[in-house]
């Protein structure tokens, strides 16, 4: 970190979130259209659009012209290449183009566009925007998270009887993982307050990171749905960890993360003991 | 009949909208991070009240004979029950979603029904977090912001967005039976969501931006307008296994189409046939 000065981290964050604004429109043009078309990628729950294209291409151009220095791992790109992505020390733009995409085509308004960057493999910068709900997030390090402008903070929940948590419940569809997930999900779900469900990864960290939710657990996701969000949250006060507990690895982002230190060793704790139940009969 | 409640649609909408202006008040503090559990439920409960004396109040001025129904031990008057008759009867829920009011998530919504001879007539729906108004005339359609709406067409929960109250995990008696229910459901669905306000789950089923939504242990003001607008939209609303809706045990399985809803149907009963998780307390 040393090595990149304030000033020009500062201007990696401000050409990142002026194009990420100008994705604004293309955006909301998609989301508004009675019918928006779309493809399912190898999975049955994976959709994609024209418009994620179109927003990763406008993205990786603008952001490979004003900083050639810097490389991007971006999804659709990724899609293509079918080439694992490594993670280098050079300046790194992890693009989701739109995360969330099945809200997107049914216009429910927690879809977004989410640009995370590395440098020496380290997060630094932290963009998500979703037009449709009215919610541009931005944090760069060591300068707080904002939205729309106004400082945000995670909430102070310590406990998880008072906590709401975020979840993924989706991803039960996956045959692979089915398991872990029933088990976790009973278990942080009758020990929480409450539980949402967003259908958005990138969005359900700045809702942590918001206070709007307390705590937020997920596996086997990709770079681009976490990195950014990544960054908000621990500019807006958050913690986040790798599920089992370690350091998080924005290259295989399995997390637990909360508010606050003390609730996000709970949420790691209770997936700790969820994964040691064997005594259950609904397979 | 049409132009009585014609009338009546002319005469609450209004009020739907200033009821919807009292809940973005109360939404929009500037207090953060307020305890979920703490002295902020009597703010909330502060709200609930501000709304269901307006609403009861300006009704009862103009309608003095109109019924409610509501929870007797809190009725303020002889024009509250917890019983439907024919009379014309108003089921409202002045906040659903309260969880969401308090942490400041936008499903946030004022719901109005208006039952006559037993049958919903009138169903309108105030979001204003997200800026949406819900309406429907029995016959009429179904509206968003006066445009209209119409539940999706989706047949397969392959293709489908379906909404599940997941928080119910945290209710002890019924949560072997939910996680059973979301094992089976969830399998099988492109996305389970999970907003926790069932009032603006109906219109997002009705508007097409879910394609199926299952409930049950509700109130009658939880589903009377929501269950209005889903129809007006196209869409079916049964009891869970497949009978008639009841409003005043709103039990229920909405989708945009019968074949829809009929896959969840069997996959609920499929979850109930499981052995309940063994030994283990969440």
């Amino acid at each position: 970190m040393s090595s990149t000065s304030e000033s020009k981290l500062q201007k990696y964050y401000e050409v990142a979130l002026d194009l990420v604004k100008q994705c604004g429109p293309l955006l909301m043009e998609g989301y508004k259209k009675p019918k928006t078309d779309f493809t399912v990628k190898k999975d049955f729950y994976d959709l994609v659009t024209v418009y994620d294209k179109q927003i990763e291409d406008f993205l990786t151009e603008g952001l490979l012209k004003a900083f050639p220095e810097s490389l991007i791992i971006g999804e659709e790109e990724s899609a293509t290449s079918k080439r694992d992505a490594e993670l280098t020390d050079a300046p790194t733009w992890i693009i989701d183009p739109i995360d969330g995409t099945t809200n997107f085509v049914h216009r429910i308004p927690h879809c977004c566009i989410s640009v995370g960057l590395t440098i020496n493999k380290e997060l630094v910068v932290g963009i998500i925007y979703n037009p449709p709900g009215n919610e541009l997030f931005s944090a760069w390090k060591g300068h707080g998270a904002y939205l729309n402008g106004q400082r945000i903070h995670t909430s102070k929940v310590t406990t998880i009887n008072q906590a709401v948590v975020a979840l993924e419940i989706s991803v039960i569809h996956a045959a692979a993982v089915r398991d872990k997930n029933i088990k976790r999900l009973y278990k942080l779900g009758s020990n929480a307050t409450a539980t949402r469900s967003f259908g958005s990864g990138a969005l359900a960290l700045c809702y942590v990171a918001t206070g709007q939710c307390d705590a937020y657990h997920v596996d086997d996701l990709q770079p681009w749905d976490i990195a950014a969000g990544a960054v908000i949250l621990t500019e807006a006060g958050g913690s986040i960890y790798h599920t089992k507990g370690g350091e998080f690895n924005v290259m295989k982002p399995d997390l637990a993360c909360a508010g606050t230190d003390e609730l996000a060793k709970s949420v790691i704790s209770l997936i700790a003991e969820a994964d040691q139940i064997t005594e259950y009969t609904f397979k | 009949m049409l132009t009585e409640i014609e009338e009546l649609y002319n005469f609450i909408f209004p009020l739907a909208q200033r009821a919807g202006d009292i809940l973005i008040e109360g939404y929009n503090r500037t207090e953060k991070n307020v305890d979920i559990k703490g002295a902020f439920y009597d703010v909330v409960t502060d709200y609930d009240n501000k709304i269901e004396e307006f609403l009861m109040g300006e009704i009862l001025a103009k309608y003095p004979y109109h019924k409610f129904i509501g929870e007797e031990d809190t009725a303020k008057n002889n024009n509250v029950s917890k019983e439907l008759t024919d009379a014309p009867t108003w089921i409202i829920d002045p906040i659903d979603g309260t969880s969401n009011f308090i942490k400041q998530i936008p499903h946030v919504c004022v719901s109005i029904g208006l039952a006559i001879n037993k049958q919903i007539v009138l169903g309108i729906v105030n979001n204003p977090a997200q800026g949406k108004l819900y309406t429907a005339k029995l016959g009429q359609g179904a509206f968003c912001n006066g445009k209209p709406i119409h539940v999706s067409e989706c047949e397969s929960l392959r293709d489908a967005n379906v909404a599940y109250e997941v928080s119910l995990l945290h209710v002890h008696n019924v949560a072997n039976k939910h996680i059973k229910r979301i094992y089976h459901v969830g399998l099988h669905a492109r996305r389970l969501l999970a907003y926790s306000c069932v009032v603006d789950e109906l219109c997002m089923v009705a508007a097409g931006n879910l394609d199926a939504f299952y409930i049950e242990d509700m109130y009658p003001w939880d589903c009377a307008a929501g269950s209005l607008l889903v129809s007006e939209a196209g869409g079916v609303v049964t009891h869970p296994f497949g009978g008639p809706f009841d409003i005043m045990k709103p039990d229920l399985i909405c989708a945009g189409t019968e074949k829809l809803r009929k896959e969840i149907e069997n996959l609920l009963r499929k979850a109930d046939q499981e052995r309940s998780v063994g030994g283990t307390d969440p």
